[in-house]
């Protein structure tokens, strides 16, 4: 007897394997969801400072890396500060993975660690470290994430509360939208951008909805989406033909399980019938 | 040597994932290796980003700004691992921890009630008010009757006849797909770390590596049933 476990496996590999080494090229449609996640980053004024709550995992890198390049690329061609923190429980990772893959990775231009960006580091806790941090920055991050204290550092003068963030950019810290909105968009008003998983976007939506989170970029696709939008295509716009392989092979098995539920419930129903 | 590191990097990347798909087989010998492998590092990598986190919240704060409110929150924190000390009563360990939940139940409530309850409640009102268009007009039609329908689902105190039970259905039905939704979002959400794993396995090299821990696992497949057969033949008593 064959075991459907294995044969869903099997043919989960071939619709994935199928489009990396021949790439069909579906087109991609730009959703309102992504244009306002692209318009977000495309207002900031000169001399804005941008809090990146970045809380990527090692587990999660096929789907932060591309976006990391695509948003820090984006973020680093403006006048801007840009502060990097984690603060998620699943954040710890973070820091180190900022540094070692993402940044190396990013044209920084003729920006200055220090002054025009820095990565603070992972500060656990959650609720009250983001209500502490929303009120006053500086009593509760020590160094950045190279011990250096950040009395040294030119940008924190500009960063001491979420009163001078002028947008929010969470990447990899949408399970936590709603301790964001609490400690920062509801008292200080501060605007928040997320980019959220596949899962993630249903516990977002509703702040989006609700015009907390001003926009949300979702999963792979939204992902693909915003590189065309910057026109810098990226390994999302490659991963776009395997979403749409795999979501057709999960609709197909979808509907043959359907039928062959109806299908095992008429026949035992017959075979009942012809026994009595 | 970069790029060796690099080879170094994925050659091990690739022969992890084997041991973690190796599950789908049978949860062996493999999968427990890469299980403790990974475990391993993680608290590893978590004891030493929490003595940076230390440094950086704790030893900064106190010894170079003087603010010395921080060791109240030390001794709070020293009294959670008492646990770990036979004879202290577990009282010492469930002050600091109330201390804490009562910190961040208190910052969540107060803020909740406007940020998750009240704003959702009169989007959900709005929406249907403020949108236009043909499209946008049938979706809403169908937003009010699942949100009708599957909240009518929950009063159980009311039965409402024959009708009540149909829309009690129908709202079933609506929670059902929306169940069905988050499911197929928690296999999508897996799905770009499959992918990066596939591409990299379809390559010259992951080939071989699929060849070379085929060889091993048949091996150890074939060990472990000759041990199993060794057993079975000469019990102990």
């Amino acid at each position: 007897m064959v075991n459907k476990d294995h044969v869903v496996c099997i043919l989960l590999a071939l619709v994935v394997i199928y489009p990396i080494l021949n790439p069909i090229g579906l087109p991609i449609l730009i959703h309102e969801d992504s244009l306002r996640f692209y318009d977000e980053i495309e207002a900031l004024p000169p001399d804005s400072l941008v809090l990146v709550g970045f809380d990527g995992t090692y587990m999660g890198l096929p789907r932060i890396l591309p976006l990391s390049l695509a948003i820090g690329n984006e973020l680093f061609e403006k006048p801007i500060k840009i502060v990097f923190i984690s603060t998620c429980a699943w954040g710890a990772e973070a820091p180190t993975l900022l540094e070692t893959m993402i940044f190396p990775e990013l044209d920084m231009q003729d920006k200055v660690y220090g002054v025009d960006y820095v990565n603070l580091g992972f500060y656990p806790g959650q609720e009250p470290t983001i209500a502490a941090l929303a009120a006053d920055v500086h009593s509760v991050v020590g160094t950045d994430f190279h011990g250096t204290s950040i009395d040294k550092l030119p940008i924190m003068e500009y960063f001491k509360s979420a009163k001078d963030i002028t947008l929010f950019v969470g990447i990899g810290s949408a399970g936590i939208i709603d301790v964001y909105v609490r400690q920062f968009n509801l008292p200080y008003g501060t605007p928040e951008i997320f980019m959220v998983t596949a899962m993630g976007q249903l516990k977002a939506r509703p702040y989006l909805e609700a015009g907390q989170v001003r926009a949300i970029l979702v999963d792979v696709l939204g992902i693909a989406e915003y590189e065309l939008l910057i026109g810098r295509p990226g390994e999302a716009i490659a991963s776009s033909d395997v979403v749409s392989t795999t979501h057709i092979l999960l609709v197909f098995i979808v509907i043959i399980t359907n039928i062959s539920y109806y299908v095992n419930k008429y026949m035992s129903k017959t075979s009942k019938k012809g026994d009595e | 040597m970069k790029m060796d590191m690099i080879l170094v990097e994925k050659v091990i990347g690739l022969f992890l994932t084997l041991f973690v798909f190796s599950y789908l087989i049978k949860p062996g010998r493999f999968f427990r290796i890469a299980e403790h492998i990974f475990l391993g590092l993680n608290y590893g990598y978590v004891l030493v980003i929490g003595i940076k986190t230390f440094y950086s919240v704790f030893w900064v704060n106190v010894f170079e700004k003087e603010m010395y409110l921080g060791l109240v929150g030390l001794f709070l924190g020293v009294l959670m691992y008492s646990r770990i000390i036979p004879g202290i009563p577990p009282s010492y360990r469930r002050f600091p921890m109330a201390i804490l939940i009562g910190c961040s139940v208190g910052l969540a409530g107060t803020m909740s009630l406007e940020a998750g309850i009240l704003q959702q409640l009169i989007s959900t009102i709005k929406l249907p008010l403020t949108t236009a268009g043909l499209l946008t007009n049938s979706s809403n039609l169908i937003y009010m009757i699942s949100l009708f329908t599957s909240v009518f689902y929950f009063t159980f105190t009311w039965k409402g006849g024959k009708v009540g039970e149909n829309i009690r259905l129908l709202g079933r039905y609506f929670v059902l797909v929306m169940i069905g939704v988050l499911y197929g979002n928690v296999i999508m959400t897996r799905l770009p770390g499959f992918e990066n794993r596939m591409r990299v396995l379809a390559t010259p090299e992951g080939l071989v590596i699929v060849l070379v821990f085929s060889v091993i696992y048949y091996a150890n497949h074939v060990y472990d049933k000759r041990q199993t057969q060794e057993r079975v033949e000469s019990p102990l008593d």
